[in-house]
């Protein structure tokens, strides 16, 4: 649905796609992302659980702009939030809305020691890196986007950031080895 | 995965997209798996980097600099090269039976001593990072301080070279308030990074080493300007 929509706004004057349709698209990615990850039947659950939750908790969300880093951020909440449960108790069932986290801004301290170990490693793999990669994650953080980055490293255009960016983050991952995993 | 999509993954994290490729990122997260499933393994590192404190620690790591990274720089220094044609010299008089004088260079500590100084304070974080608006050939940095204070000023040249561009050397980073005060950069092509750092009056920044800055480092004001010098000498 959403495709017949971009290609039809591809002769029209943008617009923007409806939230109904934007979810429709999302709901069978976030339900083939989990299903790659857990049990069909908890998949389902987990999924419905992250829907009914930007229902009703995040009716103002309309845009693409805005459900689609929410459908993500909730679905990864869910997700961990599941696998910890999972690892505690040796529950499998489908988790609580309220166990998502998201209705307490502090997270869990589980969930802080994870990033504190997460931002260890990262620390140490961005030591490691030289040159332009380097160059590149570090105006990155520097909140500069990816055509500033290729104005300041004299790239030929905004594409060879991005393959730069890539090559860079390939390398990033290969570098934090099993420890990425563990975070995925 | 298009490769469009794929390429812009990298800035969802920092959230450093532009609204056109947040929208081109969406709109291939609804259509296409590939993309939705990077989006979702992204998110652990994009609510990291939500948190400051971890931006500002993962940006002090990358400002360290690797052992080959200096090693590559110090080959670079001037200083390091006369020495070494210096001892290239001294070893060919050997072989050969001449005796020549090798001219006289820097004493390796003190040398040793003011780079670490400058590489360091490419370590602080910065307070302020500027946008690059600079003109004149060679670019030049005006800068006025509001009350008595000492300044630094110094470069991260294209090659990874650290120099110091104020005070020149011999004088003194004593800066008097309402004094406008000037610093001149290289236009070496290439991407170059300048940091004022202003210090308290009573703290003397070239008597300082790496250890003792950071002792005063929560009293410094750091702010950093960015340029990128093209392949004719015009600054970008």
């Amino acid at each position: 649905m959403l495709l017949l929509y971009i290609q039809r706004q591809m002769s029209d004057p943008p617009d923007t796609p409806s939230r109904e349709a934007v979810l429709t698209a999302l709901r069978s990615r976030m339900l083939a992302f989990a299903r790659s990850r857990v049990r069909p039947e908890v998949a389902e659950d987990l999924v419905q659980d992250a829907l009914l939750l930007i229902a009703t908790k995040y009716a103002s969300a309309q845009t693409l702009d805005e459900l689609v880093p929410l459908a993500v951020q909730i679905l990864h909440f869910k997700m961990s939030a599941l696998w910890r449960k999972e690892r505690r108790r040796g529950e499998s069932t489908a988790i609580a809305i309220e166990d998502a986290g998201l209705h307490d801004p502090a997270p869990d301290p589980e969930a802080l020691a994870v990033s504190a170990q997460l931002l260890e490693h990262l620390a140490a793999a961005f030591r490691r890196l030289r040159g332009r990669c380097r160059d590149v994650f570090q105006l990155k953080l520097e909140g500069r986007s990816f055509r500033e980055i290729a104005e300041f490293l004299g790239a030929d255009s905004v594409n060879t950031v991005y393959s730069w960016d890539l090559r860079c983050r390939k390398k990033l991952r290969r570098d934090l080895g099993p420890f990425w995993e563990l975070y995925r | 995965m298009k490769k469009p999509a794929k390429g812009l993954i990298g800035g969802y994290a920092t959230e450093t997209l532009d609204d056109e490729e947040r929208r081109l990122l969406f709109e291939a997260a609804c259509e296409d798996q590939e993309v939705f499933d990077a989006l979702v393994d992204e998110e652990p590192l994009r609510e990291l980097l939500r948190d400051t404190a971890a931006r500002r620690e993962l940006l002090a790591a990358l400002e360290q600099q690797t052992l080959a990274d200096r090693l590559q720089a110090w080959f670079r220094q001037p200083a390091t090269l006369g020495h070494l044609a210096a001892v290239a010299g001294v070893v060919l008089a050997a072989v050969i039976g001449w005796q020549i004088v090798a001219p006289p260079i820097p004493g390796p500590r003190e040398a040793a001593r003011s780079s670490d100084l400058r590489e360091a304070l490419f370590a602080l974080r910065p307070n302020v990072t500027l946008p690059a608006t600079l003109e004149g050939d060679p670019p030049r940095f005006r800068f006025t301080v509001g009350r008595d204070a000492r300044v630094v000023v110094v470069e991260r040249r294209p090659d990874g070279a650290f120099d110091q561009i104020f005070p020149s050397p011999g004088a003194s980073s004593a800066v008097a308030p309402g004094t406008s005060t000037e610093a001149t950069a290289t236009l070496v092509p290439g991407a170059h990074r300048v940091r004022l750092i202003v210090f308290p009056p009573d703290v003397e920044p070239l008597s300082l080493d790496s250890s003792s800055l950071f002792a005063v480092e929560a009293r410094l004001t750091v702010i950093e300007r960015t340029y990128r010098v093209g392949p004719g000498g015009q600054i970008q």
